[in-house]
């Protein structure tokens, strides 16, 4: 007996960043696939994407369009995407119209009209854009019903070894219906809705046989560039933690390093609170700059002010952040559309993180990232900011994060969100009232698996950055704001 | 591209000659050549963009072409099917490069204004093949 062997299914790669990882690898090669959303969701774009990827003189690719959106619209609009290559159409590539077929409401004629096509092209990747217009309303059209032609047209397309996409308007309520969506092999689906005035488009594979796809929705962004895909999963964090060595670093404030025992462990999530004003950027600033210092690539990610300002701001406390850039130390990285998913934030900083090889990031701030996001994703800003540290600590980087607190000052809350638990070391920044003036001071909460001091310290922000001063041994009633000196209640 | 590229009218009136097949047509051969080059054009441009988009793209560029030669409105084809030149008194009346100058007008505008839509990079090949016209005398020759 020979030993049994499993069949190697070939995978094209859908040509959209990052659709690969959902499917599984990409799209089975022969497989019958059927993409389906509402008109504007972006599936013409996404099969030109694939066609423009992979047809070639030895994989020529045929698409048909039937009566929705006319050829010369869709090419004209198609033609405007980096991906659009002119070179291929025409040669590896083929449109073909079947408007007058369709209009004759017979499916065998329908049928017939495509299987002439592709007699005479022989294509190995064929799109029917789209589907449900060729297919009306009625089950039965002709002498050829609905399943017939399907049945027929899938293996026509299966025999001549073809990859296959039928595009077409069907509300998902249908596609558990109707039996049509039981004959493919894939079936993506992709919806488009506004929420607010955001823009929230995501993909779903319902099916890919052969294939392992992730599962679930995933957000989708439609650019010049074409679809581009964002997978809800970073890696889990299981997945990519490694050994890392756990030593001291300097947060670049020494006053502070000294209150958290020593400085922060490399590879951990620090969380710097504190009220508008307070000099939690000017704080990041200072913890990215010593990183640079000692040749550690850092990102610096700000959802507020714009980079110009920003560098700006640094430089007048005497950080030029701008010549870190320029030597390829820092990447600045500002997000701010107001429609983002956060699967989006996390590639943007993954990138950016890649890019340098960083050691830190600074989020500056999470107030920030949460207002940037589209509504809709703001429900799993909590797990998303759990996902984020996770797959950047777990590979050794050491993540600052400001939040701003605006309770009132005898609330020792550090955020509106229960993100404590999320990171190793807490800093609270406050303000109080002395002699007529404003003063600020800041505390360590928190230390994850080390000890650190549970001093209230006054600091200043001066032109280099934050100076941490000496403890508050003379007031009592610090965190109220209106503190008295301590002798006062002796007296 | 121009919809009143001079290069492609020149063009098209160069493809009028070679399809007639004499160096100084007549104007039933430049009817004739009109009727064969829209006939070759419109079995080039429908499988890709269907019979209703070629009809209503030629039927436009005979409505813009009319603005510029009023005459044209006796002698093309009104209905979006039909190529045929109508060889009529009217047609006889006419200077032949006028008629010459105003049937490429037609074509070139049918041209242009597919090239206005999805660009001449990709309609011009479909030119040359449906005209059986190569690249040099017809891409580059409407630079």
């Amino acid at each position: 007996m020979s030993e049994s062997r499993n069949l190697n299914i070939n995978r094209l790669p859908s040509g959209v960043p990052k659709l690969d990882d959902i499917l599984g690898g990409g799209w089975p090669e022969y497989s019958f696939n059927l993409i389906v959303g509402e008109p504007g969701s972006g599936k013409t774009t996404l099969a030109h994407q694939f066609m423009f990827a992979n047809a070639t003189p030895e994989r020529p690719a045929l698409y048909f369009t039937v009566l929705g959106e006319p050829t010369l619209k869709m090419l004209r609009y198609q033609r405007q995407f980096a991906f659009f290559d002119i070179e291929k159409v025409n040669s590896v590539i083929q449109f073909a119209n079947l408007t007058d077929e369709a209009l004759s409401n017979d499916l065998g004629k329908v049928f017939e009209a495509i299987v002439a096509k592709i007699d005479e092209v022989s294509p190995k990747i064929v799109i029917v854009d789209s589907f449900r217009t060729l297919i009306p309303e009625t089950s039965t059209t002709g002498t050829t019903t609905v399943q017939e032609f399907v049945q027929r047209l899938a293996t026509k397309l299966t025999s001549w070894e073809a990859t296959t996409f039928q595009l077409g308007e069907y509300p998902e309520m249908e596609i558990r219906e109707n039996p049509v969506f039981t004959m493919a092999d894939g079936l993506l689906t992709m919806t488009q809705r506004v929420e607010r005035n955001s823009m929230v488009r995501q993909v779903r594979v319902l099916k890919m046989r052969g294939n392992a796809p992730q599962p679930g929705l995933h957000t989708i962004r439609i650019s010049d560039q074409g679809v581009q895909a964002f997978p809800r999963m970073l890696k889990p964090i299981e997945e990519v933690q490694t050994a890392v060595t756990r030593e001291l670093i300097s947060t670049g404030v020494s006053g502070l390093d000294e209150m958290l025992g020593g400085g922060t462990l490399r590879g951990n999530g620090m969380l710097i609170a504190g009220p508008v004003g307070s000099g939690k950027s000017t704080l990041a600033v200072q913890f990215v700059a010593e990183g640079v210092k000692h040749n550690e690539p850092g990102v610096v990610v700000i959802f507020e002010e714009t980079i110009p300002k920003y560098l700006d701001q640094a430089k007048a406390l005497g950080f030029d952040l701008d010549e870190m850039t320029r030597r390829g130390l820092l990447e600045m990285v500002y997000v701010r559309p107001l429609d983002l998913s956060m699967d989006e934030t996390l590639y943007a900083i993954q990138a950016a993180v890649d890019k340098v090889g960083a050691k830190r990031v600074v989020l500056d701030s999470i107030s920030g990232l949460e207002a940037a996001l589209a509504p809709a994703f703001k429900e799993d800003f909590l797990e998303s900011l759990y996902r984020l540290l996770g797959a950047l600590t777990g590979v050794g980087i050491t993540i600052l994060l400001t939040v701003e607190v605006t309770e009132p000052y005898n609330d020792m809350r550090f955020t509106p969100h229960p993100i404590s638990f999320l990171t190793h070391d807490i800093v609270l920044q406050r303000y109080f009232e002395l002699d007529g003036e404003l003063r600020s001071f800041l505390t360590v909460i928190k230390t994850r698996a080390r000890d650190h001091s549970r001093d209230l310290r006054a600091y200043e922000v001066t032109s280099n950055g934050i100076v941490v001063g000496k403890r508050l041994s003379e007031l009592r009633g610090v965190i109220t704001a209106v503190p008295q000196a301590r002798n006062s209640r002796d007296a | 591209m121009p919809l009143h590229s001079p290069s492609l009218r020149r063009f098209v009136r160069r493809a009028l000659v070679d399809t007639a097949g004499v160096e100084k047509p007549d104007r039933a051969q430049l009817a004739s050549a009109f009727d064969t080059l829209c006939q070759r054009l419109r079995s080039g441009l429908q499988p890709l963009f269907g019979t209703a988009a070629v009809g209503a793209l030629f039927m436009r560029s005979v409505h813009v072409a009319i603005g510029e030669y009023p005459w044209l409105a006796d002698i093309v084809p009104k209905g979006q099917d039909s190529c045929t030149v109508h060889e009529n008194a009217r047609l006889g009346s006419l200077d032949v490069n006028t008629v010459h100058e105003g049937l490429a007008t037609v074509l070139a505008l049918n041209i242009g204004l597919l090239s206005a839509f999805v660009g001449e990079d990709l309609v011009l090949p479909l030119v040359q093949q449906a005209w059986g016209v190569s690249g040099s005398s017809g891409s580059e020759g409407v630079q």
